[in-house]
This record gives structure tokens, C-alpha cells and sequence, in this order.
């Protein structure tokens, strides 16, 4: 007998892919069975099969019908039915035929081991940043085997241009845009500049597609990443010809427009319209940076200021930063900064990224009779999950961290490490008291409850990349 | 309520982006596309704000501390979110942890005056969703969105879900 490993979430029903197997046996195959008789069919499952009472009665494991006669087709006399398996993982199931009321003398199937499989491609703009990940990816597929997920590389490329310092805008800065769709992910284009040729939300049709949507991600590591953002300053109303004000956001020239790292800056005063001031300012490069502006050669506002007392004038400017970023997932898009990150944290934010893939953290999940598959009404509750009141944005797992007073949430506490065991991957936030590679007691049962023909992720659908 | 962000939020001002006249006025919304199908509303928010320096000082991402409320008269349902991408992680020490530097002095001043002499702010833009599980909306507006931060609120825009569209308050 051999043991086969089912992918019960892909979809199809052929081979290993798919819940259902299809079974036919000859009446020469079934000790004692001749034409006319009854065939009797049944499942014998692992008794170390997770537990029925997370299984409604049409999620379990289960055969079309029980003992039924056989068909004659020419000269043959056979017998069909057909396995339906359960989405959980991990479980082992084996069907047996006899002849009906002889379950003494059987033949039996192969063993089926339900596994469920999700697909990746990797995207690297930088050797460095491949070297990484090709550093801990057979870690971080462990993670999910331990909970019988297999995930699998489909494909592996080099970024259409290299980059040390990637720039993932959700928005072309330069495409004045005015209804909805105008996040057109222009790192994704396949135009100049971009780092990938993908399908984007009903954008960029030209982009290519992935396989087996919506099981497939595609994860591009690079060494660091940024994207941009705007901060308006106005100054209204200022005498201040002459000036500066501090920032401690990294000023960033754009080199898609230009290098210029001022998006508007304009004066204006009375009798004059506004006017575009973006020449007379600098900027000065320190803790904080000082922008600096001196409007003294700008004809006309030095001589309206000096014409009467307590006239002024309004200054208004927006300059582009780049905010500090790690990486985000966004449906099956996820992006990994890996420099000057420690080897585990690249790790746990992979580990982590997929878990919320994978359903994590679950906060509770519905009962059922054992015996009937009827729903009970009550719920086994995690006692490890929380959220954004205790820290960190969605669900979460907390386990062998203690809470601690922060005025930061609305609980007035946080979650932190508790300075015993080793925290779970699903922990809020990057750390190194969490274990990069293995989910906990409570996470991993509930990764192999999860149902993942239709992965989650922290935002976002799987379907809306390729 | 369940709201959610159906696409990341753009810090980034564009062609549909509203103008925030700063004496007057923090944050400015503008609504569009507005959507009601298979009990979900969705509708593209944009705004603009601008808040007295001191005000704005208080937080390391001002950007990050507003929030966005649903009204939802039609259901007699409302909820609200933080309007930061959540879904994004950052290095251990990246950034200024927590957002707010300083609480705002008590007694807070009412929603007097903005006038002042510098104020600092942005723009962003963002889809949003929320479950409206009436099968056929009746009344227009049949909900109220607006931003807040402290308690600077913006201006008000109903959606009009049996139309189809934002109604200017």
C-alpha cells in the first residue's frame, strides 16, 4: 500500500490534484465478488486524523455511497465510488472495498495523506537579496510542511531593471489622476523603471499572468525598499522672505520628474498671483534636514513687504519623502527588505506573511457533533489571539508574551515579549525573541484547519496580481 | 461595521484631490464612484488636509492619526478606521514609535478658529468598503462619511446608495 500525498486544495481531480479520487474495482479484484453482488465501501481513517469536531458534516472526508451492485460493460463487471477528502491537513485516510457483509476480506487503496499546496515566484533586484532568501527559504517552507502546506517556487527572475534601493509606489506621482483605479503600481508596469511586468487589479492588461490563481504570490525580495509621499507646509501669513523650517523626513529628488524634490511651491501676495517659488529653495541635509527658501531676488515681493507696514504674504510648498519601509504584503503581492535585517527577521516576516495567507491568527472556530457533523452553536476560542487593541494591526498571536501599560493603544496596553519561551512567527511585529521558522501549539493546528482553496492574506485578495 | 481599505492609501495628492482652504477648514474629503452591490457600498476618497503646526507637531505621522467614520443611517450602523496602511511592516526601530509625540493640552479649545501662521499637511487618496446588508437602499444619503483628528473634523458627504453618488453637505 502506498501513501500518497493529495492536494486537496488545488483545484482539478486527477492524480494528486484535487479533493476527490475516483475508484473503480473489478469483481476479479475483490475477494469473492462475482457480478450481481453488492460491493461495500468504506473509510478507515488515521486515529491520529484531526479531530471531527471541527468538521461540519460536509466538510469531512467522506465516500458517494455505501455497498452498491456493480455495472457490466462488455466483458467486464465493475465497481465505482468516489472519495471526497477533507480541506484539513495532515489527515490519512484509506478506503476498502469487500463484498458487502464480508468486510473480513478487503482490498484496500493506497493511503491518502491530505496536503495542501500554495505556488510563489521570486522576484530579485539584487544578488544580495536573492542570496538571502535562497538562505532561509527550505526553513521557511519547514514552517508551513509542519502543517502540511507545501509551498513551491514556480519560477525565479532577476527585476526587468536592477535595483539596491527599490521604490514600490501604489501611485505614479506624475499621473494626475481623478477617479477611482488610479493606484496603477507602476513598479509593476513592465514600462522604464519598472521592476516587474505583472497584471494589476484591472490595470496594465498588457502584464503577464500567473499560474494557478489564486494559489500563487509573488514575493520579490530586494535589499531596501521605499515609496513616496508628499508633505504640505504653508506659511500664512510670513514676513519671512529669508527662511527655514526643519524636517526629519528624507527629502527625496524625484528622478522621474526631473530631480525635482519640490512637487509645488508657489508665494503669493496681494496683487500677485501665485508664483511658482520652486528655484528659490534648497535644502540642507542633517538631523533634521532644513528646508531653506530666500525669496530676496523673486521680483516684485520684496518691495511689496517694504511699501507698507504689516503687509506679508503666503508661502505654500510640498516636498517628496521617502517614509522607511520593511516590506508590506498586499493580496498575493508581498515584498521583503533584506539588508541590514538580521537572517531571523528576514525570515519571521516571510514566515509571518504567509501565515496570514494561511487564515492567522484565528480567533475562533465553530464546533460540531462528533458523531452527526451537526453544528453545536458554540465555539473553541483561541486564548492566544488578539488585536489592534493590544498592538499591531489584525489578527495576531500572543503567546509567551505578557501585556505591559503603552499609551499607544486603545487598551492602554501592549504585548511584549514575556521573557520566557520564544514567541509565535504571528507575533504583531518583527522581533528577536519570536521563532522565525516554527508557529506555535495553538497556530499550527489551526494552519492545518484552515481551508485554502481560497488563500487570505492581511489585505487585499489573492487574485489581484497576474 | 467592518470597513476596509480596498486598495492601499496613496499619500500622494493627484487631479481629483480636493483643496483645503487651511483658515477655514483642517481636512476636506472628496467622495467618488460611489457603489452599492451584493450588500457592499464602496466609494474612492480623497482628501486634504492641513492642520495648525502645533497641532500637526503632535504627532510624528499626522497623516496616520486621522480616521475615517461611516455613518450609515440605512442601517442604523457606523464604525470607523485609522487611516494608515496596516497591511506594511517596518524595520525594528525604523520610525518614530508611538505616533503621537505630546497629548494635547486640557481643556481642548473648541472648534474655534484655525487661523494661524503655519500648518503642515498632505494629501492621500483610498478605496473603502463597508458591508450594507439592506437589500435595496432607501435613503439618500443613506450613509455620512467624514475624517477626524482630535477634534478637527472635516466636512461631511453623504452617499447616496440608490443613486449611486456622494452628496456635497
Amino acid at each position: 500500500m502506498a501513501q500518497v500525498k493529495q492536494y486537496v486544495n488545488l483545484p482539478g481531480a486527477t492524480g494528486v490534484v484535487g479533493p476527490t479520487i475516483s475508484f473503480r474495482v473489478y469483481a476479479n479484484q475483490v475477494p469473492n465478488v462475482h457480478p450481481g453482488d453488492r460491493v461495500d465501501w468504506w473509510i478507515e481513517a488515521n486515529p491520529a486524523n484531526m479531530d471531527l469536531k471541527y468538521q461540519s458534516t460536509a466538510e469531512r472526508t467522506q465516500l458517494a455511497h455505501g455497498p452498491l451492485p456493480g455495472v457490466t460493460s462488455g466483458t467486464n463487471h465493475y465497481f465505482d465510488n468516489t472519495l471526497t477528502l477533507t480541506q484539513i491537513g495532515g489527515d490519512k485516510y484509506v478506503v476498502k472495498a469487500s463484498r458487502d457483509g464480508q468486510r473480513a476480506n478487503f482490498k484496500p487503496s493506497d493511503e491518502y495523506e491530505t496536503w495542501r499546496k500554495l505556488y510563489y515566484s521570486v522576484w530579485w533586484s539584487h544578488p544580495e537579496s536573492l542570496a538571502m532568501f535562497n538562505g532561509v527559504e527550505a526553513r521557511w517552507q519547514d514552517a508551513f510542511k509542519r502543517g502540511f502546506l507545501e509551498l513551491e517556487r514556480k519560477a525565479t527572475q532577476a527585476t526587468l531593471t536592477p535595483a539596491y534601493e527599490a521604490r514600490l509606489d501604489y501611485r505614479s506621482l506624475g499621473r494626475q489622476f481623478t477617479g477611482a483605479g488610479a493606484h496603477d503600481w507602476p513598479f509593476m508596469n513592465g514600462g522604464p523603471g519598472a521592476l516587474m511586468n505583472l497584471r494589476n487589479g484591472g490595470g496594465n492588461p498588457a502584464g503577464a499572468t500567473l499560474s494557478d490563481k489564486p494559489l500563487h504570490m509573488a514575493l520579490l525580495v530586494v535589499p531596501d525598499l521605499y515609496w513616496t509621499q508628499l508633505e504640505r507646509m504653508t506659511f500664512d501669513p510670513t514676513t519671512t522672505v529669508a527662511g527655514s523650517t526643519p524636517t526629519y523626513n528624507r527629502i527625496f529628488p524625484d528622478p522621474q520628474l526631473g530631480g525635482q524634490w519640490l512637487w509645488t511651491a508657489q508665494a503669493s501676495w496681494s496683487g500677485a498671483g501665485a508664483t511658482d517659488v520652486r528655484g528659490y529653495f534648497t535644502y540642507t541635509v542633517g538631523w533634521p534636514t532644513q528646508i531653506n527658501w530666500d525669496l530676496r531676488p523673486l521680483a516684485g515681493l520684496t518691495p511689496y513687504l517694504a511699501g507698507a507696514p504689516g503687509r506679508n504674504f503666503r508661502l505654500d510648498f510640498a516636498y517628496i519623502y521617502r517614509p522607511p519601509i520593511g516590506g508590506f504584503s498586499w493580496g498575493n503581492f508581498s515584498v521583503a527588505a533584506c539588508t541590514n535585517m538580521p537572517e531571523n527577521q528576514v525570515l519571521q516576516a516571510l514566515t509571518h506573511e504567509m501565515g496570514h495567507a494561511a487564515g492567522q491568527a484565528v480567533q475562533q472556530e465553530p464546533l460540531y457533533n462528533v458523531g452527526t457533523g451537526a453544528a453545536l452553536g458554540t465555539f473553541e476560542t483561541n486564548p492566544n489571539w488578539y488585536n489592534d487593541p493590544y498592538g499591531g494591526s489584525g489578527p495576531h498571536c500572543h503567546i509567551n508574551a505578557i501585556l505591559t501599560p503603552d499609551p499607544t493603544t486603545s487598551s492602554r496596553q501592549i504585548y511584549i515579549w514575556g521573557g520566557g519561551a520564544q514567541m509565535c512567527p504571528m507575533f504583531y511585529m518583527l522581533n528577536n525573541d519570536s521563532d522565525p521558522d516554527h508557529f506555535c501549539a495553538f497556530c499550527l493546528p489551526r494552519i492545518k484547519r484552515r481551508d485554502l482553496r481560497t488563500p487570505t492574506g492581511a489585505a487585499g485578495t489573492w487574485n489581484d496580481f497576474g | 461595521m467592518d470597513i476596509k481599505f480596498e486598495t492601499p492609501i496613496v499619500y500622494l495628492p493627484d487631479a481629483g484631490s480636493p483643496e483645503v482652504d487651511s483658515k477655514r477648514e483642517a481636512i476636506r474629503i472628496a467622495v467618488s464612484d460611489v457603489a452599492f452591490e451584493a450588500r457592499t457600498a464602496r466609494f474612492h476618497m480623497r482628501a486634504a488636509y492641513q492642520f495648525p503646526g502645533e497641532i500637526a507637531g503632535r504627532y510624528h505621522r499626522p497623516e496616520e492619526a486621522m480616521v475615517l467614520v461611516v455613518h450609515d443611517i440605512e442601517q442604523a450602523d457606523g464604525g470607523s478606521i485609522r487611516l494608515e496602511n496596516t497591511f506594511v511592516w517596518y524595520r525594528p526601530g525604523a520610525r518614530p514609535e508611538p505616533n503621537q509625540i505630546a497629548e494635547p493640552p486640557l481643556p481642548m479649545p473648541g472648534r474655534g478658529s484655525l487661523v494661524t501662521t503655519s500648518y503642515r499637511g498632505g494629501w492621500l487618496d483610498v478605496g473603502v468598503a463597508f458591508p450594507c446588508y439592506a437589500q435595496v437602499p432607501r435613503y439618500r444619503p443613506s450613509a455620512y462619511v467624514y475624517l477626524l483628528l482630535e477634534n478637527y473634523v472635516s466636512n461631511v458627504i453623504g452617499l447616496d446608495l440608490v443613486d449611486k453618488k456622494a452628496i456635497e453637505l
